[in-house]
């Protein structure tokens, strides 16, 4: 993390004593200080509030820790700090309609060499990381309905092909849930691991973006070559490498995940491993071409791709052999190319190639490119000409009187409980704020 | 050998350019799917289709297969130390020939020993017994603990002439050639503060614990030897050529990425053609006038209805006929699905297996003629015309090729006749691939029908 900046026009913020001695600059200067020293407390208690624990260094959890009491004994600030703390992460993100990538094709690498069997993490890292691997692809397939994921696993020095790429969530999670077959065992090698997936991912069009995501929690790598190497094939290749390390940052994943343009995050703890695990959800924005040939002109073309929408024989309908599996079912989907009979979709068909897809799947990944913008915490009354009472998602009525929030800074919390969306200019609860962010990724104001 | 190997080496009566690889690989992925085995027997074996042709689609596999054998395992930054263990009293080491190798590239003067002494005087067991209990072993491990099998090292006349004096003197025995960066070259600056400071903690004074020095030189040499094998031997000092640029690449060096803010690139702007027209469409019914309603009438209006209310309920009717169809359609719909999941499939084994093999046969036809008719993406468009031509020839011969699955499915149908089975079941089980025989095949006509007009 680069040093905290500190203010330029406060340039002599440490110095108590101010050397001119001049009455008015004095006065002003303690005003500068001032100021700074009550960001400065506000900035610590923020990151107190955000500071969790590492796993590790705790010798027993209180785990009761987190969740404060105010003095009328509810959590309702509690809760709401937490709620804060999305909405300020959120406001981070970009609002705007851009390119993303909305086929994807991944490979989760997963180390299973001996350090995974430490038990800083409960119960050991191996059998959560299998658990959050599991969430993981149940999200992502939600989130990603025309992606495809393969697994790797690291074990002994070499990597093994644990999972194909696949398009359909059963088969990836039954890989995963082989326990059994995934027992830690050796060294992790990194660069076997990356081979491996760089070469299943090869021959995959270039409209499609290629990512790999390795859980990596061990110390070392132990390589036949020179790892730099394979980095820069992977680079040429147009992968996209992110790794959530369980251990401690080694400047090789590090290295990684810059130059290829992915996400690097060491995990804490059980949940911050979760919400490292989860920020590789969305679908990756595609990276502004920032030395451009032209005077600004967007040298990434847009292709149009082939897409087939299938007609669907019902489960009613006689059974006939299908062309992945060759058994007699009934129910399908029929190409419109060739009407060839696939059992799932969305998928590749079998016989001429044609993606095939389902308008609700291309529906469902709509809301990353045209989401919804955020709502902007109102914190006074004072421009509102005509101020709606009660909130125009659920009609539950606001409160009159700002209530005072000492302590923290709840930077993007209404002290009035309002959020106004900036196109339609409703104001809406803190509630319907994060349902609509969250779920609806539609504004009921603006019908949009 | 397998079936499958012997079977394609009898198809290859035409010389081909194929290396011994690439036959290698093939076998191991027919090998590792039966389905494609099968496949590729019926197929390639009775000639419709050449092994070129066959793996045409399907180069992924043979990658795949490619790139998970030639991996190779890189060197543990462990050093080689096998430890005995004591079962039943016994001192046991499991010795693999891994562990051998290991053991030779670890220390050479055992290797160097191994090629005196075997098969001369020691045989192979022999050697490694003795080794383990002699001083020669006890100076390899890599630890200065003494262990338990201490009181177990004899002196040994063979062994003993390998030992080599410890090397716990000033310098290394072995020393490092490399000249070292000046950026991290602690030596430069060691002697500048030697009056001020701090005395050096315990772990940091060199050579303290006398003992430990030969482990630790033993460790530095093992990681260079690591290094080595990886990076190739270090380069030879790279002379300075002027003073400008060998200020930029010592600023280079210095320029930590650490120390710079984090950059968060913004994406590039989604650019969609007649994007209000998108918008436009969806929420064009919910944009409807507000009228202006008038309260009072409308409340008085409503007063006004609900005049006569109770006897008005009294005589309320529902018709019958609307709701009796819908629960007619409803219970045909369920009772539809539930015959579906009591069907068994009664069709024999023996018969099923043939639907399933002209099936995939027919299936293969389909891809190969669909690949000549809409190349993949991925490759190259390359328009020549021996190109073309080659596809359309290929699509050719598997028109043709289709043009049979027909009465293969009807001999099917009259097998089954014949066997007692249901000839319907049959029929309608084929009847997907049927339909895709004959969609290509109509599309195949169209097309002849509108390239070459002039061909009679």
């Amino acid at each position: 993390m680069p040093p905290r900046r500190i203010n330029d026009n406060l340039d002599d913020s440490d110095s108590d004593i101010s050397i001119l001695g001049d009455v008015g600059e004095g006065v002003s200067k303690g005003k500068g200080k001032g100021k700074a020293i009550d960001r400065d407390q506000a900035a610590k208690a923020k990151s107190k509030a955000k500071e969790q624990p590492y796993a590790w260094e705790a010798s027993y959890t209180r785990s009761w820790d987190t969740v404060q009491e105010d003095e009328a004994g509810s959590l309702q600030g509690a809760v709401e700090d937490l709620i804060a703390r999305g909405r300020r992460r959120r406001l981070l993100a970009p609002a705007g309609a851009i390119r993303r990538t909305i086929i994807r094709h991944l490979v989760l690498i997963l180390d299973l060499s001996a350090s995974m069997m430490d038990r800083d993490m409960r119960p050991t890292r191996f059998d959560l990381m299998l658990q959050y691997a599991r969430e993981f692809v149940t999200e992502w397939f939600d989130q990603n309905p025309l992606g495809q994921i393969g697994v790797v696993g690291m074990r002994s020095g070499v990597g093994e092909r644990v999972g194909e790429m696949s398009g359909n969530p059963q088969d990836v999670l039954k890989v995963i849930h082989e326990r059994h077959k995934l027992e830690p065992a050796g060294e992790p090698s990194l660069q076997n691991a990356v081979e491996m997936a760089r070469s299943s991912m090869s021959h995959l069009p270039t409209h499609s973006s290629r990512e790999i995501v390795v859980i990596f929690g061990s110390l070392t790598t132990c390589d036949p070559g020179n790892i730099h190497d394979t980095l820069d094939e992977c680079v040429k290749d147009k992968i996209r490498i992110s790794v959530v390390a369980l251990a401690a940052e080694m400047k090789i994943c590090r290295d990684l995940c810059d130059k290829t343009g992915g996400q690097f995050g060491v995990a804490m703890n059980e949940g911050h491993f979760k919400d490292l695990l989860f920020e590789l959800i969305p679908p990756p924005a595609q990276r502004a071409v920032s030395r451009a040939a032209g005077a600004g002109a967007t040298n990434l073309a847009a292709d149009l791709m082939m897409m087939g929408f299938p007609t669907r024989l019902p489960n009613t309908s006689p059974p006939s052999l299908c062309v992945c599996h060759s058994e007699l079912k009934s129910e399908g989907f029929l190409c419109p190319r060739c009407s060839a009979k696939v059992c799932d979709v969305p998928t590749d068909c079998d016989i001429c190639g044609l993606m095939i897809v389902s308008s609700p799947h291309l529906a469902r990944s709509y809301h990353h490119l045209f989401p919804v913008k955020p709502y902007k915490a109102v914190q006074s009354l004072a421009d509102t000409p005509n101020p709606s009472s009660n909130c125009h998602g659920c009609s539950v009525s606001f409160n009159e009187v700002a209530l005072p929030k000492a302590g923290s800074a709840l930077e993007g919390m209404s002290p009035l409980g309002r959020y106004r969306c900036p196109d339609c200019h409703h104001d809406f609860c803190a509630d319907c704020d994060v349902f609509v962010h969250d779920v609806v990724h539609c504004c009921p104001g603006c019908g949009k | 050998m397998s079936r499958a190997a012997s079977v394609s080496s009898d198809s290859r009566g035409t010389p081909s350019t194929e290396t011994v690889n690439d036959f290698r690989i093939r076998k191991r992925v027919l090998m590792s799917s039966p389905e494609l085995a099968a496949l590729h027997r019926e197929l390639v074996i009775a000639g419709h289709i050449t092994e070129a042709e066959f793996w045409d689609g399907r180069e992924h596999l043979l990658q795949a297969q490619r790139a998970a054998e030639s991996q190779k395992k890189g060197k543990s930054g462990q050093l080689v130390d096998p430890r005995p263990q004591t079962v039943d009293g016994e001192v046991k080491i499991v010795i693999t020939p891994q562990l051998v190798h290991d053991i030779f590239e670890e220390y050479p003067v055992v290797a160097k020993a191994y090629s005196d002494n075997v098969p001369n005087k020691l045989n192979e067991a022999e050697f490694w017994k003795r080794y383990f209990q002699s001083k020669l072993f006890n100076a390899h491990r890599a630890s200065i603990r003494s262990s338990a099998t201490q009181h177990v090292v004899k002196d040994d006349p063979i062994f003993d002439k390998y030992l080599e004096k410890d090397d716990d003197e000033l310098e290394p025995r072995s020393t490092r050639e490399e000249r070292v960066d000046i950026f991290i070259d602690l030596g430069a600056t060691l002697e500048d503060h030697g009056d001020t400071g701090n005395e050096k903690d315990v772990t940091m004074q060199a050579g303290k614990q006398r003992a430990v020095l030969p482990l630790i030189r033993k460790f530095n040499e093992h990681s260079g030897r690591l290094l080595n094998t990886v990076l190739g031997e270090p380069a030879a000092k790279r002379r300075r050529i002027d003073a400008g640029t060998a200020n930029e690449e010592h600023y280079e060096q210095i320029d930590l990425e650490d120390l710079h803010d984090v950059q968060s690139s913004a994406g590039v702007i989604l650019d969609m053609q007649d994007r209000q027209r998108y918008f436009e469409g969806r929420s064009a019914d919910t944009r409807q006038a507000a009228e202006k309603s008038d309260v009072p009438a409308a409340i008085r209006e409503a007063r006004d209805n609900a005049q006569g209310w109770s006897s008005r309920l009294n005589s309320f009717r529902l018709e019958k006929k609307g709701g009796e169809a819908a629960l007619l359609r409803m219970t045909e719909n369920v009772s539809a699905r539930l015959e579906v999941k009591q069907r068994k499939n009664d069709i024999p084994e023996a018969i099923l297996r043939q639907m399933t093999t002209c099936q995939t046969a027919a299936n293969e036809f389909l891809r190969q003629f669909w690949l000549a008719i809409y190349p993949p993406p991925t490759e190259v468009v390359t328009a020549s015309a021996a190109n073309s031509a080659q596809k359309a020839a290929k699509a050719a011969k598997m028109i043709g090729y289709l043009e049979k699955t027909g009465e293969k499915v009807d001999a099917i149908v009259r097998s089954a006749q014949a066997d007692g089975v249901n000839a319907t079941k049959v029929q309608v089980g084929m009847k997907p691939v049927v339909d895709a025989v004959e969609k290509a095949l109509s599309f195949w006509q169209i097309r002849n029908a509108s390239r070459t007009p002039a061909v009679r």
